[in-house]
């Protein structure tokens, strides 16, 4: 019998290695075989299995005199792994018969099968299933669009309409909002006046800050900021609430009394949000204005100078594109926010991670809508 | 008990899942027309899967489930709405609507598909809540509610249409045993007042030896249909030892007087 000694000892625990005059390796285990002795002892019975190659493993656990849950674990690991890695014959002596039990493979159940499968995709099969994925969801999102206009093109029947709960969600997506588009408007409208000040006061332009201030509130920053505060505020809400709506079944609950959940939830959604928005925008650009108008007070010009500069440079298309902007980022937020709220799936994480996708999902759309917007604009001369 | 032989729905050959995972398979039943019907088994043997198939929350993936001799999957438009609502559905938390009150949970259904005025689809709304006992609490939210009386008031919104059937997801679950055994005790009624038919996902053995028709158990292992009959009689004279363990493990808290007897 040669041996490949690598014994040793700590709180009692020995091992050692040996190889039989067969070929067969011998690892003898004496000592508790616990979660201490396992993390102490590990590395040195795997380093030592490794080092030798063989095609049948005896492991003798009759001097084992502690057992527990992580002994046993170990020693399923190292079965599965000379299994897999030598295609080895391993026999497992001196188990407990208590602890037998969970030796053998786990029945299967349907969940555990569902694990599995996915355990054994690969590379190819991620991007399988991830391509998979992108193409529901795809398909997913033109046909909520779908349910979408046909809700909206029923949207008035009272009965599924639901005015209070519509007035409900106008009142906290856009009423409520006005303390914080107050408040961000004004310190933008500040802020961009104060900012252009003195490269304009290079040129002695300083009054052409009136014209900046007026078509910047107007066209980009009062329609932009706002969005982006809807997107936050109330995206991520409408995603939130369907979510929790949906963990609750409470949307299969309305799927089996006949009833659209598009029809019943998201609908009053989207028209708060298009109605909110434009009008949130119009208040963000007077507030956003009045921002600027104090700074240029401030300098030293007169109330009625500003206002004729701005008269001047300000024509009635720049405030019809501005609210036009508002409304379709507004449909944009709030659709993409009950979109991912519907397709929230289970468990408590989901619904904050459908909230949160909303939220990013809002503002990438605001933002690629804004810049198809000036495009089409600068093309149209407007 | 007043269930006649006219089945008012039948499984035949279901297999159930969803994505790629098959979780039961060739499952055929049918339920009678006034029965209080359970669906068994441990946790993960698929009961829920099994009534979200029938209701038509999943698609079968082979078989058909048939509702008053109609199936769901095959219509479309108003026909489906009308088989949809010729059923209410108590789901296991009761999915009350939290933004409104519990008559008005109550009254969607009402509010969704019938012309009647307001006062009469109110008036509806408490005759319901009456029925289960909740009138009291009838503009209260949802959330001001305790467990057993969300899961009344779910049953009220599930009558509301007044239904052939009724599918109960768990009703005792989360229950404590007084609770639980009212809550019995009106389903008991309700079949018996108004020919009810009720369907009921649980594995309280309690509930089902004291109210339950017939019931089928369901085998994770074959992902198939392991007995069928009379509850009582099952626990008594069933040979086969995974129905005799389902039925005397789980019920010596409440069956072991029974089960001494012969």
């Amino acid at each position: 019998m040669s041996e490949e000694a690598l014994s040793r000892s700590s709180s009692g625990f020995r091992f050692e290695i040996l190889r039989e005059d067969s070929g067969r390796v011998l690892l003898r285990l004496v000592g508790p075989l616990d979660a201490k002795s396992v993390s102490r002892s590990w590395k040195a019975i795997r380093r030592g299995l490794r080092r030798l190659s063989f095609r049948s493993l005896r492991i003798e656990a009759a001097g084992v005199d502690r057992w527990d849950s992580a002994g046993v674990a170990f020693l399923q690991l190292l079965r599965r792994q000379a299994e897999e890695r030598f295609q080895a014959e391993v026999a497992i002596e001196g188990l407990p018969p208590e602890w037998v039990r969970t030796f053998e493979p786990p029945t299967s159940t349907a969940g555990e099968a569902a694990g599995s499968a996915e355990e054994a995709e690969g590379l190819i099969g991620t991007i399988g299933h991830t391509a998979i994925e992108e193409v529901t969801l795809a398909g997913d999102a033109v046909a909520f669009l779908g349910g979408l206009t046909r809700g909206l093109a029923a949207a008035f029947q009272p009965r599924i309409f639901r005015p209070r709960e519509f007035f409900r969600i106008f009142e906290s997506a856009g009423v409520d909002a006005l303390p914080i588009v107050s408040l961000i408007s004004f310190l933008i409208g500040l802020v961009i006046a104060f900012e252009s000040a003195r490269p304009l006061a290079a040129f002695g332009a300083q009054i052409f800050i009136a014209n900046m201030i007026g078509l910047l509130m107007i066209r980009e920053m009062g329609p932009i900021m706002t969005a982006i505060l809807l997107a936050g505020r109330s995206g991520s809400a409408f995603a939130a609430e369907l979510g929790t709506m949906k963990v609750n079944e409470e949307l299969d609950a309305l799927r089996t009394m006949g009833v659209d959940p598009i029809r019943f939830l998201v609908i009053q959604r989207v028209i708060a949000g298009m109605i909110a928005t434009p009008l949130l925008t119009i208040y963000s650009i007077f507030v956003g204005i009045l921002g600027g108008v104090l700074v240029m007070i401030g300098l030293g010009y007169p109330l009625e100078a500003v206002y004729h500069q701005m008269d001047s440079a300000v024509r009635i298309h720049d405030i019809l594109i501005g609210v036009a902007k508002a409304a379709v980022f507004g449909l944009l937020i709030s659709a993409s926010g009950c979109f991912l709220g519907l397709r929230t799936r289970q468990g408590p994480a989901a619904v904050g991670a459908s909230a949160t996708g909303a939220v990013v999902t809002g503002i990438l759309l605001i933002i690629i809508a804004d810049a198809v917007f000036s495009l089409l604009l600068y093309l149209l001369n407007l | 008990m007043t269930a006649s032989s006219d089945p008012i729905i039948e499984i035949r050959n279901l297999r159930a899942g969803y994505g790629e995972t098959v979780i039961l398979e060739e499952i055929s039943f049918s339920v009678k027309r006034g029965e209080i019907f359970a669906i068994l088994g441990g946790s993960g043997s698929g009961k829920s899967t099994l009534l979200k198939h029938i209701i038509g929350l999943y698609p079968p993936r082979a078989g058909e489930v048939l509702i008053e001799g109609k199936n769901l999957w095959a219509l479309e438009g108003r026909e489906r709405t009308e088989l949809l609502q010729r059923f209410g559905v108590m789901y296991q938390n009761g999915a009350l609507f939290g933004s409104m009150t519990v008559r008005e949970n109550v009254r969607v259904p009402l509010d969704v598909f019938t012309y009647l005025p307001l006062a009469v689809r109110d008036a509806v709304a408490e005759s319901k809540l009456a029925q289960v006992g909740l009138l009291a609490a009838a503009e209260k939210m949802p959330s001001e509610l305790s467990g057993g009386m969300r899961k009344r008031a779910a049953i009220a919104r599930a009558m509301a249409l007044d239904p052939a059937i009724v599918f109960l997801d768990e009703p005792s679950a989360g229950l404590d045993p007084v609770s639980s055994a009212d809550l019995d005790n009106l389903i008991k009624r309700l079949a018996n007042d108004f020919t009810i038919t009720f369907v009921m996902v649980t594995h309280e053995l309690e509930s089902i030896f004291a109210i339950a028709d017939r019931v089928i158990l369901l085998d994770p292992q074959t992902k198939r249909i392991l007995a069928e009959g009379d509850p009582r009689v099952l626990r008594d004279t069933s040979t086969i030892p995974l129905v005799q363990h389902f039925f005397r493990r789980e019920g010596q808290s409440s069956g072991k007087r029974e089960l001494r007897e012969p």
